[in-house]
């Protein structure tokens, strides 16, 4: 009786032990990949993936060497790991937003300039029509509608 | 205004200086510490000039086709720092197997300091935790001096970004919100779930610091990272409607000053050797080791303060 | 008696070898797939299902106690979680348009 109960200590401690080298080594492995990762999302998934084997190897250390505050630790890091990758890619993709509409705001600029510029000489062009001929209040009035036309035909 | 004296001669006197400084009158440091403005650049070259003449001398310098010892120094350098690196690693790891194997008696760290903390320790603090009871009783003092730390830190870092509430609302540039994709319903709906969740989690941390391992600085990391989950999910607006800077500034100057009032009555007037009237209860209840409760909630308010105010100082320019 | 134990060590030896074939799956498939919306398929495998079986393992080695209730709240939790970080990734993936020279351009 109590040998083989000894027998199934000893086989509980090899499993362990090599599940804890399998995991070590795959860790390694995902650490390479967030390295050579191209792009940042590359990098994020693999590090996602290193929290996730991290969990396990602390569930494997509590449960081999039975002390249970161990999985308040890793209750812990799994909240940590989760808001690291959310509040990453949120920071990530604000900045890249940033750039890329610093990157298009002079076109914008330069548009508005035309702009203003259009509206200026339209105005200099009613001074004209009205400082050509005699100030007639049908003259104006029709020059005001003319006016109101362009306007409403721009905003459309 | 006094009495015995007129104004002129007043105003010469060491207490007519210190009482402008209370009200804030005159600062008397104005002129003498702080830095002098620097001379202007002066150079015929604008600065993006001066930025590619460096580059085209770096090019020339660097250009591993004309120099060929450049070239092999940069291999050599790989093959060295390679070697350093797996050397040293190889060293800590021989160190490491040569340590005495953990918990074994003749360990160098298993000496009688250790024996008294862990003899006396739950008859001195009440505290099942012993590490808890060392931290927040025996050494009280020193765990305030750390909370202090974390407070000053804050302070600096607000001292050095924080901005007006008004300021950060016209200039709309700043509003960190307007880069990101708003209101992401996805991690809207599960921070509705989970938020919950990391708070009660903390708190228990925080509430069951003398029975089981955690306390106060991990239980308050968890709920500062419960506030920032919150703010990334819902915004800043909605955050402040119960955390603004108004309850940060009072939340966190009380559980300082009842800290450091709760520690000093403990520590003239029930310590160790004298007659403790602080009673200790039955250790393992939650209601029990005196001081110890209280000072891991003070602990707690403080450090989730001091988590949630760096990620909103450094992101958003105030609270 | 002891039969029994030996059944829970073998059922639980089980699940968790299964974990760890799904974890070296993942590492595999992380390494061989090129693009990252293709990668992110293989590691939320592992995230989830992955972790859901080595902590099933854990918990039938381990018996029913208070540290069965909590490896089962990290499950839950993750389940929760999980999704919600691939999705964040994907969009950041699609919001910065980094492989889109090599990979063509991904469909909104």
């Amino acid at each position: 009786m109590s040998s083989g109960i000894r027998a199934l200590e000893t086989t509980y401690h090899f499993l362990f032990v090599g599940i804890l080298i399998i995991l070590g080594v795959m860790l390694f492995l995902c650490l390479l990949r967030a390295c050579m990762g191209p792009t940042v999302a590359d990098r994020l998934v693999s590090i996602n993936m290193m929290g996730t084997m991290v969990m396990v190897i602390i569930a494997t250390l509590a449960v081999m060497m039975g002390e249970s505050y161990l999985v308040d630790i890793c209750i812990i890091y799994a909240m940590i790991s989760f808001l690291a990758v959310i509040v990453l890619s949120k920071v990530i993709m604000g900045v890249r937003k940033q750039e890329e509409t610093e990157e298009v705001e002079p076109e914008k600029k330069q548009e508005e300039d035309i702009f203003d510029e259009m509206i200026e000489q339209e105005s200099e062009e009613f001074h004209e029509k009205i400082l050509q001929k005699e100030p007639d209040g049908e003259m104006l009035k029709e020059a005001f509608d003319e006016k109101q036309e362009n306007g409403e035909r721009e905003e459309a | 205004m006094s009495r015995l004296k007129n104004d002129a001669e007043y105003k010469k006197t060491r207490a007519f200086r210190f009482f402008r400084w209370m009200k804030g009158e005159e600062d008397p440091y104005l002129d003498n510490v702080e830095i002098q403005p620097g001379v202007p650049f002066q150079d015929s070259r604008t600065v993006n000039e001066i930025l590619l003449e460096e580059q085209e001398t770096l090019e020339k310098v660097y250009n591993t086709a004309s120099n060929r010892w450049i070239w092999r120094f940069r291999r050599l350098y790989n093959v060295l720092s390679i070697v350093f690196s797996l050397a040293l690693a190889a060293v800590m790891l021989y160190m490491v197997a040569k340590l005495p194997t953990a918990g074994t008696v003749d360990r160098p760290v298993n000496n009688e300091v250790s024996k008294v903390y862990i003899e006396n320790g739950i008859q001195d603090t009440g505290a099942v935790n012993i590490v808890t009871g060392m931290i927040l009783n025996y050494r009280a003092f020193d765990t305030f001096g750390e909370t202090c730390v974390l407070f000053i830190a804050t302070t600096c870092v607000m001292v050095l970004l924080m901005k007006e509430e008004e300021k950060i609302r016209e200039d709309q540039t700043l509003n960190d919100r307007r880069f990101e994709p708003k209101n992401d319903v996805i991690l809207q709906k599960v921070a509705f779930v989970l938020v919950p969740i990391v708070f009660i989690f903390g708190i228990y941390v925080i509430l069951n610091g003398h029975l089981s391992p955690g306390g106060g600085f991990s239980g308050g990391a968890m709920i500062g990272a419960g506030m920032i989950l919150y703010v990334s999910a819902y915004g800043f607006d909605k955050m402040q409607k119960f955390f603004n800077e108004h309850t940060y500034k009072v939340v966190k100057v009380a559980a300082l000053c009842t800290y450091c009032a709760v520690i000093t009555y403990y520590l003239f007037m029930g310590a160790n050797d004298f007659d403790n009237h602080i009673s200790l209860g039955v250790p393992g209840m939650i209601f029990s080791s005196g001081i110890i409760l209280w000072l891991n909630i003070f602990v707690g308010i403080e450090v989730a303060c001091t988590m949630y105010a760096f990620y909103a100082l450094f992101r958003r320019g105030g609270l | 008696m002891e039969i029994l134990l030996w059944i829970r060590f073998i059922l639980g030896t089980l699940f968790l070898l299964a974990g760890m074939m799904l974890f070296v799956v993942e590492i595999i498939s992380v390494y061989k797939l090129d693009y990252v919306l293709n990668r992110m398929h293989a590691a939320a495998t592992g995230d989830t299902f992955g972790i859901g079986l080595s902590l099933t393992g854990l918990m039938i080695l381990n018996g029913l106690n208070l540290t069965t209730l909590k490896l089962l709240l990290i499950v839950v939790f993750l389940w929760c979680s999980s999704p919600v970080s691939s999705h964040l990734i994907a969009k950041l993936e699609v919001a910065t348009h980094e492989g889109e020279d090599r990979y063509g351009k991904v469909e909104k």
